[in-house]
């Protein structure tokens, strides 16, 4: 297939369609919106990645995606079974816990075959699930659990999946009263491992404990690529199950300091690692020795032409008189990094401390933004202060 | 060193890893003991292979890139400072260059020139788009008809 040329005029611009194709992926909905519009080839370039971007959420009244916004909740159903072709283009559904019925989506759920992500409350979860017949669903390896107040409640999600059904990516957020107590211990789930998994812990509390989850779902945690979890300052389970992903991990943000002496080496030296975010000790002596193992470890840029993206967490209760007497730390550790050949960004975010009535005390953004122990990474545009 | 040939017969001799940027020469190299042999690139012209060896020595060394882990297409259209400059510098043949780099699968260098052609879309009504690309409308007005309508539902706030 080759568009259709005006008559008589010489084309600079020309491309074959399937170029065409991979143009388009990098277009906003907007840019995608007007090229269907612009001919034939345009269109069925254009149509399938405009649908991409689409969110069925149906925990609005309205359901929305980007700067649009689409058609009311109770029209979903009639809006499929018009043209249920419509319902291959969707590709994330999202149901949540504002709604209470989501019986009429029932209905609608085969008309979403080429369905990739699917974001549900826990408790509409198990009723949900078992009107899905996942075999139907092959392109679906994203699952965001929200709101869970229950290990139980991961398990009866769970119950009415599919074990033939490969996964890639698990969510899980745990509601503010999430407990797990050690009766009716479940067995392990009996499904693939699954290659990024996110935690986010809605209380942060400390000890987080999340033991439990985490062993019914270990066959899944087995061959991590990438990990997110946002617990609490300081959890034996994640830093547990780091160590059991070591070897395969390439991205990895949590709100664990990681023993700069034996985890942060092996987590770092097959060079696999695309971006990391690091967590600073709180203590002030503890950070100029974390600041040196780092530097020790970051001294041969070679050893990590794959890093894109390093982020350093500072706690805002770091003081102006610790940032001066680092400055030399600092200094070297920046200029280690930008002679990493391929990192795009390093980022300092500052993270706010309920201390920060006292902040006079403690440093700023505006201190980071201007600290020369960053030159380096500045001059060559790598660095990023933000606040957490 | 190796030699290319370009559809229009001019030589250029470059290094082994500059040509590794390329899979296709990366692979073809593989079976090639003798590098006094000219590799013919019957679809390269030597203009636009030129500015293909021109990138690909800037970028020697560099890590190839690897697939996305998730399935987020980029969206955002970020390029580098001397990817701009080099892609700006040769606007004139750069779908020429788009089609070296997916012929001879250098992966990074035909982003960039993707990127590039989605910026110039970026922005535009339909009609500009058409002007710029010198397309025809082959949408009766029925069907256009029938595509504001299917995307109806998809108005801007």
């Amino acid at each position: 297939m080759y568009s259709k040329l005006q008559d008589g005029l010489i084309n600079s611009f020309w491309l074959p369609d399937d170029i065409i194709g991979l143009v388009m992926e990098f277009l906003s909905a907007k840019d995608l919106k007007q090229c269907t519009l612009v001919s034939r080839i345009f269109r069925h370039y254009a149509q399938p990645l405009l649908f991409d971007l689409v969110t069925v959420d149906v925990s609005l009244r309205v359901l929305s995606f980007n700067s649009f916004t689409i058609l009311r909740r109770r029209d979903l159903p009639a809006f499929l079974t018009s043209n249920p072709d419509r319902g291959s283009l969707f590709k994330h559904l999202k149901c949540t816990a504002a709604v209470n019925d989501i019986t009429s989506l029932y209905p609608v759920l085969p008309y979403f075959t080429q369905l990739r992500s699917l974001t549900v409350t826990s408790g509409l979860a198990p009723p949900l699930f078992q009107h899905m017949r996942f075999q139907n669903f092959p392109m679906l390896k994203k699952l965001v659990l929200t709101d869970i107040s229950s290990l139980e409640a991961v398990v009866q999600s769970f119950g009415s999946i599919s074990r033939e059904h490969e996964w890639e990516e698990l969510s899980l957020s745990l509601a503010k009263n999430y407990t797990e107590n050690s009766d009716d211990l479940p067995e392990p789930i009996s499904l693939s491992p699954i290659r990024t998994f996110r935690l986010y812990d809605a209380q942060s509390r400390s000890p987080m404990n999340v033991t439990f989850l985490l062993g019914y779902l270990r066959p899944m945690l087995t061959n991590l690529h990438r990990l997110i979890a946002s617990t609490s300052f300081h959890s034996a389970d994640i830093i547990r199950l780091i160590e059991e992903n070591v070897s395969t991990l390439k991205s990895l943000d949590t709100s664990q300091v990681y023993d700069a002496d034996d985890l942060l080496p092996r987590l770092l030296k097959d060079n696999i690692m695309h971006d990391i975010v690091l967590r600073l000790p709180v203590l002030p002596t503890a950070v100029a020795n974390y600041l040196r193992a780092l530097e020790a470890i970051f001294s041969d840029p070679q050893c990590f032409i794959f890093m894109r993206q390093i982020s350093f967490v500072l706690n805002s209760t770091y003081s102006l008189i610790e940032l001066g007497d680092h400055c030399d730390l600092w200094t070297g550790l920046s200029e280690s990094l930008s002679r990493f050949p391929n990192l795009d960004t390093v980022t300092v975010s500052l993270e706010v401390s309920e201390w920060d009535w006292f902040e006079s005390m403690f440093i700023s953004v505006n201190d980071l933004d201007v600290y020369p122990a960053f030159d380096s990474l500045r001059k060559m545009n790598r660095l990023v202060v933000a606040k957490k | 060193m190796f030699t290319l040939l370009s559809e229009d017969g001019i030589s250029f001799q470059a290094e082994r890893d500059v040509l590794e940027r390329s899979v296709l020469l990366k692979n073809m190299l593989e079976d090639v003991q003798d590098s006094s042999n000219s590799i013919p690139l019957p679809n390269v012209a030597s203009a636009v292979l030129e500015k293909v060896l021109h990138f690909c020595e800037h970028h020697r060394g560099d890590p190839l890139p690897v697939p996305e882990e998730d399935e987020t297409r980029m969206r955002k259209i970020v390029i580098e400072d001397w990817d701009y400059d080099f892609i700006s510098a040769n606007c004139d043949i750069v779908f020429e260059i788009i089609m070296a780099a997916n012929y001879l699968d250098i992966k990074d260098l035909l982003d960039l020139g993707c990127k590039y052609v989605a910026s110039l879309i970026k922005g535009k009504s339909t009609e500009q788009i058409r002007e710029l690309f010198h397309i025809v409308n082959d949408l009766t007005p029925e069907e256009e008809e029938k595509i504001k309508k299917e995307n109806q539902w998809a108005e801007a706030v």
